[in-house]
């Protein structure tokens, strides 16, 4: 999660999206809950 | 009414809330606290200081419920997470010192009436693609993962201080917990009104577009609603007795709404949500912003009794009893009576409420809105209120 992450594509949705799941330190280990606290953090920032 | 304990304490307002909602006659009438920011400024502080910090956000919440004794609150400082957003470098709160203010931006729309169809071909990818790089600037192609890490820190920070806060007053103060863990129900108009499009671009959408508009809120509501209507129906069914409410949905988008335009755009989406809130047993809070009950009331008066509790802002909450016998009221003091009202006048409304709504049930006190701005309440009506409350 540091420099060379810098370089992938975060931007897009689904793939970006999903780099970005990957890539964070997240407190969960599955991709499929990785994404869903994402989104859930996503919807809170459209909202908010 | 003296307890043994806050366990004890827990329980008897629970149940006043659960045997008001269910229009049976309970004990006394709850009081619920609409105090959102009000609480900063009532202990004495600032709101720029207060919003970023949780500790002293623990101590403003805690002295508010010292002060008054409600029966349950509905926000103990968690409204607004502004240092989760502030993590992207970005804020649509604008909240000055000086005056005690805070304003959200209105004056934005994320998404332009020629970009419907995209959002409604695939809502997801719009709001990541679209929504997001407009509304936080910092989230765009050279963002590296270190700064979206310190949102995911922000928000955690943020989670932590809501399981505390929770806890601390569920246990030592004897607060009952407030809303059940539910699924999100999603409200497309309210979104579209709310967020997507603005007031202005939902309302003329409306008049001038009505077949695009058709299209995403159905592609929002499949996106984003059915899949919480699932999840609703597979849950245990009835009531959760631990909590005062089972969910909460807010009405604001019938504002710029006619009655055609309402009957057209919003009630099929309402109507699903109420039919499966029914259908499992569950009991809501639903707030509605401005007046509704004046002209729509004829929506929800054929529902069982005892499952809907309608907290009103501008409706008149006698005349509302008359139209929904079948529905629980929440409300009744007017935050302008409150900010510059006398006592007297102040302690004769919450006497007329509780004598005429809540002597057999159905009805729980409260403000008629959030109370947000130091005027939305002198400080020494609001205690006249609650010792009033309290003594019954």
């Amino acid at each position: 999660m540091e420099n060379e992450a810098a370089q992938k594509d975060y931007l897009t949705y689904p793939q970006g999206f999903s780099n970005l799941a990957e890539d964070l330190e997240l407190p969960y280990e599955s991709k499929e809950q990785r994404e869903a606290y994402l989104w859930t953090i996503i919807d809170g920032l459209i909202k908010m | 009414m003296l307890m043994a304990d806050s366990s004890e304490l827990r329980a008897y307002r629970t149940k006043l809330f659960r045997d008001a909602l269910e229009m049976k006659k309970p004990e006394r009438v709850p009081h619920l606290s609409y105090a959102v920011t009000w609480k900063i400024f009532d202990a004495g502080h600032k709101l720029g200081q207060a919003l970023h910090d949780y500790e002293l956000m623990e101590q403003i919440v805690r002295e508010h419920q010292q002060k008054y004794q409600f029966d349950a609150m509905t926000d103990y400082g968690l409204r607004n997470p502004y240092r989760v957003s502030e993590a992207l470098g970005t804020s649509f709160y604008e909240i000055n010192d000086e005056n005690d203010s805070i304003f959200y931006r209105t004056d934005f729309t994320f998404c332009s009436n020629e970009e419907l169809d995209q959002l409604a071909a695939n809502p997801k990818k719009f709001m990541y693609e679209v929504m997001m790089p407009r509304k936080y600037p910092n989230f765009n192609g050279s963002m590296p993962a270190r700064q979206f890490q310190r949102v995911v820190e922000e928000k955690q920070a943020f989670a932590a201080y809501a399981g505390h806060i929770n806890q601390v007053m569920t246990e030592e103060y004897g607060l009952p917990k407030y809303v059940a863990p539910m699924p999100g129900m999603f409200l497309a108009c309210e979104n579209l009104f709310n967020i997507v499009r603005g007031i202005r671009g939902f309302s003329m959408d409306m008049r001038r577009d009505k077949g695009r508009l058709h299209a995403v809120l159905d592609a929002l509501s499949e996106a984003f609603l059915t899949p919480s209507i699932e999840k609703l129906l597979k849950m245990p069914k009835g009531p959760n007795p631990d909590y005062c409410f089972d969910g909460q949905l807010f009405f604001m988008a019938h504002t710029v709404m006619n009655n055609r335009q309402y009957e057209e755009f919003q009630w099929p989406y309402v109507k699903r949500i109420l039919d499966a809130m029914v259908a499992s047993g569950k009991h809501i809070r639903i707030y509605v912003q401005g007046r509704m009950m004046d002209r729509l009331a004829d929506y929800f008066k054929d529902y069982p009794r005892g499952y809907f509790a309608f907290h009103l802002e501008g409706d008149d909450l006698f005349e509302t009893r008359k139209k929904l016998p079948n529905c629980a009221l929440i409300g009744g003091i007017p935050a302008d009576l409150l900010g510059h009202g006398s006592k007297k006048e102040c302690l004769a409304l919450t006497q007329r409420l509780i004598q005429e709504l809540g002597s057999d049930g159905g009805f729980i006190l409260s403000q008629d809105k959030m109370l947000t701005y130091r005027n939305d309440a002198n400080p020494e009506n609001l205690k006249a209120i609650c010792d009033y409350v309290n003594a019954q």
